[in-house]
């Protein structure tokens, strides 16, 4: 498993890599987005971490670019909710940019001597 | 409870929003803070901690701020200006307009359904009234060729036609109008962004017809200001 902390990751990759994570989460089901919160905190154990003011912003950019759409969903018992799922593009996107990620990494790593993980 | 909804709306007090688009966006995030809040109360923090962890969460509100003004002001857009001429744009305004009403059989049935009334609309009353002044010309064409042999000028007997003429149109709109206001009524759920009553739509409207019936008038009126007194007084 890759483990990147937040702290040493370059404030520009982060920003990069921050689509990856929504788009990955997305790709199983729809999610709203504090459900994307926990769960990019979870899944990277805390070392990633979305304010709200820089998560929505990026979940916006990225439906205004038609890769994951919005939706409210009401549910008994419980307040509305806007759920955003991939969209076809999405999915294009995604798989683009898991390749580049990937090609990334590997990249740094044999230039840094990592061993790969 | 805190209230979220207005921690949020206080910072994006400078971003000029659609209301509609800002009360989303305040309802979603006001909706993520309340639930952080909940889960750190849950966790046992006390009120003022979890209060301050959760606006914490908004720490950085200049950045949403700031995309959100990217994404709420569109770049201004002159119509052939840029790299694209005028004729494009047309060409572009076009294609959407005709993407937009396929997309929406309904809409465009209604749209064209409309649009094929008032062109009809448009042409009933102006052959309705252009028959109506003809005939009343005709018929009082001795009338005219007595006036005009007694002195009265070609602005005379055009005063004589049009006022006529606009009595009658005047009574039209007044019914007219009132009869549109009951029926407009009926169709206020299909109208977007303008009221079943709208003034200026009206009063467009009524200017729009009011000048068509009075150019119906204009052509009889001025074959009755052709009348030639002699002719039409030895016509009977």
């Amino acid at each position: 498993m890759l483990h990147v902390s937040s702290r040493t990751i370059d404030r520009e990759l982060k920003k990069g890599s921050a689509e990856l994570l929504i788009l990955s989460l997305l790709e199983a089901r729809p999610r709203h987005g504090y459900d994307l919160s926990k769960l990019i905190e979870q899944r990277s154990e805390g070392a990633l971490h979305f304010h709200v003011a820089s998560l929505y912003p990026l979940l916006y950019r990225l439906e205004e670019r038609g890769w994951i759409r919005g939706r409210w969903v009401e549910k008994a018992g419980q307040r509305r909710r806007r759920y955003y799922r991939l969209t076809a593009r999405g999915r294009v996107v995604l798989a683009g940019q898991r390749r580049g990620w990937r090609t990334f990494v590997e990249a740094i790593n044999r230039v840094a001597g990592v061993e790969h993980a | 409870m805190p209230d979220w909804k207005l921690e949020i709306s206080r910072r994006l007090a400078d971003v000029k929003l659609a209301p509609a688009r800002e009360a989303e966006i305040v309802e979603e995030l006001a909706q993520h803070l309340e639930d952080h809040y909940q889960e750190l109360r849950a966790g046992g923090a006390n009120e003022p901690e979890a209060y301050a962890a959760t606006l914490a969460e908004m720490r950085d509100h200049e950045l949403l701020v700031r995309e959100l003004r990217r994404t709420a002001v569109p770049p201004p857009l002159i119509p052939g200006t840029g790299r694209t001429s005028m004729i494009a744009d047309l060409g572009q305004d076009v294609r959407y307009g005709l993407r937009m009403l396929a997309r929406n059989p309904g809409f465009a049935a209604v749209a064209v359904l409309t649009l094929a009334l008032s062109i009809g609309a448009t042409t009933a009353i102006f052959s309705v009234v252009y028959g109506v002044m003809a005939y009343w010309v005709a018929r009082r064409r001795r009338e005219i060729g007595v006036r005009m042999a007694l002195g009265a000028v070609r602005g005379d007997v055009l005063r004589l036609v049009l006022g006529h003429g606009l009595w009658t149109i005047s009574i039209g709109l007044v019914v007219g109008i009132a009869g549109s206001l009951i029926l407009t009524r009926t169709m206020e759920s299909l109208l977007f962004g303008v009221s079943a009553a709208d003034p200026v739509t009206f009063a467009g409207v009524a200017v729009l017809l009011a000048a068509v019936a009075l150019l119906a008038c204009y052509i009889p009126a001025r074959r009755a200001m052709k009348v030639d007194p002699m002719v039409a007084l030895r016509y009977e």
